[in-house]
């Protein structure tokens, strides 16, 4: 029977109830699509660096696991150290540089040494580095500009040539010559990075113990950790920024399920005067709010989750370079927070509503 | 017949801004079980507040209510609720059937807070009948006419089988054809079913269909007298 009242109620209302279920979809939408893409990205960029074959990669103290993040500090000397230590087959320098013209694009100026440490690019057409402004990029950047061999895209405000297009996931997705790095930023010898590749992986630590005594400053870290440490909580900053996304998106479900449930409780004062006078207690009263709560919720997670999926699909189709990971536990979560907020919200209204005096809600107008 | 509802010194006040009303003077009576007891008094009375105090929708402020062995002057909120739930029937001017529901789930409303199942109810087919609105169950009040609505909210009321049905100028928005059929209902509810009857009205032309007529005015109960048989 109370099943009766409640779908009675949500669908005498069928705009206020719309709005709600739409308010706490959003709510969900608006979770997921953030904390996917900002997931997607950084297990995107994890698995790409992680995908350059390296073993360790070595930074300046205080740089940052996020590569766009790095500054270009390390002197290209070091280079020449780092292979001499025993264990050490291939050191490869690497200038990162940001190009934001179309998105956020993570740009490796890399040398000759890179192909020691990944191996070599699989090439899908052309071949590599000519001229100081080629660029070499990657097929999914590649598909997402529709840029062939021989374009000329501009790039940090140069006009380059794309001279080859080359199987994803080895660091970045677009490649110019090292040199050509070091004289647009003016950092001649210095470079973001070394990846080091081991001539057995099994002595990671003690290579990495041998690095550690000749820079003891420096960072070293061994990169079969790498993705899974960007998916992990370090990312302190990241962390931050899903948390303040959440705590915004559970604001606005709990204001939303607020003002719904407390126009509805207003509006149904008579109503409740009624079933209190039938003798209906405060608890069927509260529960009723409730119930009313969590069929919108239940019925806006549904509406965000599918949101969520058909936008991360839609992203991902229209930018081939975005990745929205939407995972299982976050939907879980999306799902539970929205429930919460919708229990915050209804809260008051559902509290009030059973105080309410019977015989003056029965003579409310 | 055993006495059923008893009012000892019943005062009820109240304060409406500043002012403090003071709607029942000392009221004492007795409601046997099967009566059919009509009230009656000009506007503002206190027939509302009575039949509020006596429902247990409201506490008196002097005095106490007896139904049975219960006093509800003693009664927490949820003993309140449970005796309007359990042992009171309340039908008001307005109808207040719940608008978003039929009047079959209206009634069923009621027998969900009494705690009766679901299944067959043979009186309650029987009050259906003798209302005739057995064919009126799957439509919204907004579907139905006054009369209608009325007799729906009769229904519910008797629904739990209460011992006391309470109602409070059931007639005041019907015309003079339904409010006779509303009254005769009544009757046959109260013979036919035994049901207890407190009738609240401000028209002297029903009570013929009470036994008894209690008189209030200005709070007080000025005199109770037997109705002769019309």
């Amino acid at each position: 029977m109370k099943s009766k009242i409640v779908r009675a109620g949500l669908s005498a209302r069928p705009v206020r109830t719309s709005v709600s279920i739409l308010a706490v979809a959003l709510e969900v939408t608006l979770i997921l699509t953030i904390v996917g893409l900002t997931n997607g990205i950084t297990t995107e960029m994890g698995k790409r660096t992680e995908g350059v074959g390296a073993d360790i990669m070595f930074q300046s103290p205080n740089s940052s696991l996020l590569l766009a993040l790095s500054n270009s500090t390390l002197p290209i000397a070091f280079g020449d150290k780092l292979r001499e230590i025993e264990g050490v087959k291939a050191v490869a320098p690497i200038q990162l540089q940001v190009n934001s013209s179309a998105g956020l694009e993570v740009i490796y100026g890399i040398d000759s040494t890179f192909d020691e440490i990944t191996g070599g690019f699989t090439w899908y057409k052309g071949g590599s580095f000519t001229a100081p402004y080629d660029v070499i990029v990657d097929d999914i950047y590649a598909r997402s500009k529709n840029i062939h061999v021989g374009d000329e895209p501009e790039i940090l405000n140069h006009k380059f040539r794309v001279v080859g297009i080359v199987e994803h996931g080895k660091g970045a997705r677009l490649y110019i010559p090292l040199a050509t790095a070091h004289e647009m930023t003016g950092a001649a010898n210095r470079v973001s990075l070394f990846y080091v590749k081991l001539n057995n992986p099994n002595q990671l630590d003690d290579v990495m113990k041998r690095m550690n005594d000749a820079f003891p400053t420096y960072r070293t870290f061994p990169m079969k950790d790498y993705a899974k440490l960007m998916m992990g909580s370090n990312k302190t900053a990241l962390d931050a920024f899903i948390q303040t996304v959440v705590f915004i998106s559970v604001c606005v479900g709990v204001l939303v399920i607020f003002l719904s449930m407390y126009t509805t409780i207003t509006e149904r004062t008579r109503e409740i005067g009624i079933l209190r006078s039938m003798g209906g207690s405060k608890q069927f009263i509260v529960s009723l709010i409730f119930q009313e709560t969590a069929v919108v919720c239940l019925l806006g997670i549904f509406i965000g989750i599918l949101a969520s999926l058909a936008i991360a699909h839609a992203v991902t189709a229209i930018f081939p370079t975005l990745l929205v990971l939407i995972t299982l536990g976050w939907i879980a979560k999306s799902a539970l927070l929205a429930l919460f907020s919708g229990f915050i919200g209804s809260l008051y209204p559902s509290l009030k509503a059973a105080a309410q005096d019977p015989v003056d809600a029965l003579a409310y107008e | 017949m055993a006495n059923l509802l008893e009012a000892i010194h019943l005062g009820k006040k109240y304060k409406l801004g500043k002012m403090e009303i003071e709607a029942l003077r000392d009221i004492n009576l007795t409601i046997r079980e099967g009566e059919f007891v009509a009230v009656v008094g000009p506007s503002g009375c206190g027939k509302s507040t009575l039949l509020h105090v006596l429902g247990g929708m409201s506490r008196p402020t002097l005095g106490k209510v007896l139904i049975g062995d219960q006093n509800l002057s003693e009664m927490t909120d949820r003993q309140l609720t449970e005796l309007r739930r359990n042992r009171i029937g309340f039908v008001f001017q307005r109808f207040n059937l719940l608008p978003t529901l039929t009047g079959g789930d209206n009634i069923e409303v009621a027998r969900h807070l009494h705690g009766v199942g679901n299944g067959p109810d043979r009186r309650g087919n029987e009050i259906l009948e003798l209302l005739m609105i057995r064919n009126k169950m799957a439509h919204k009040p907004s579907e139905l006419s006054g009369g209608e609505q009325q007799r729906v909210a009769i229904a519910r009321a008797v629904a739990g089988r209460p011992s006391i049905l309470l109602a409070d100028e059931p007639t005041g928005n019907l015309d003079s054809k339904n409010s006779l059929i509303v009254m005769n209902m009544f009757r046959e509810l109260n013979r036919q079913f035994g049901q207890t009857i407190i009738l609240i009205t401000h028209n002297a032309e029903l009570v013929p269909y009470a036994d008894r007529v209690i008189e209030m005015r200005d709070g007080s109960i000025v005199s109770q007298n037997a109705v002769a048989e019309g």
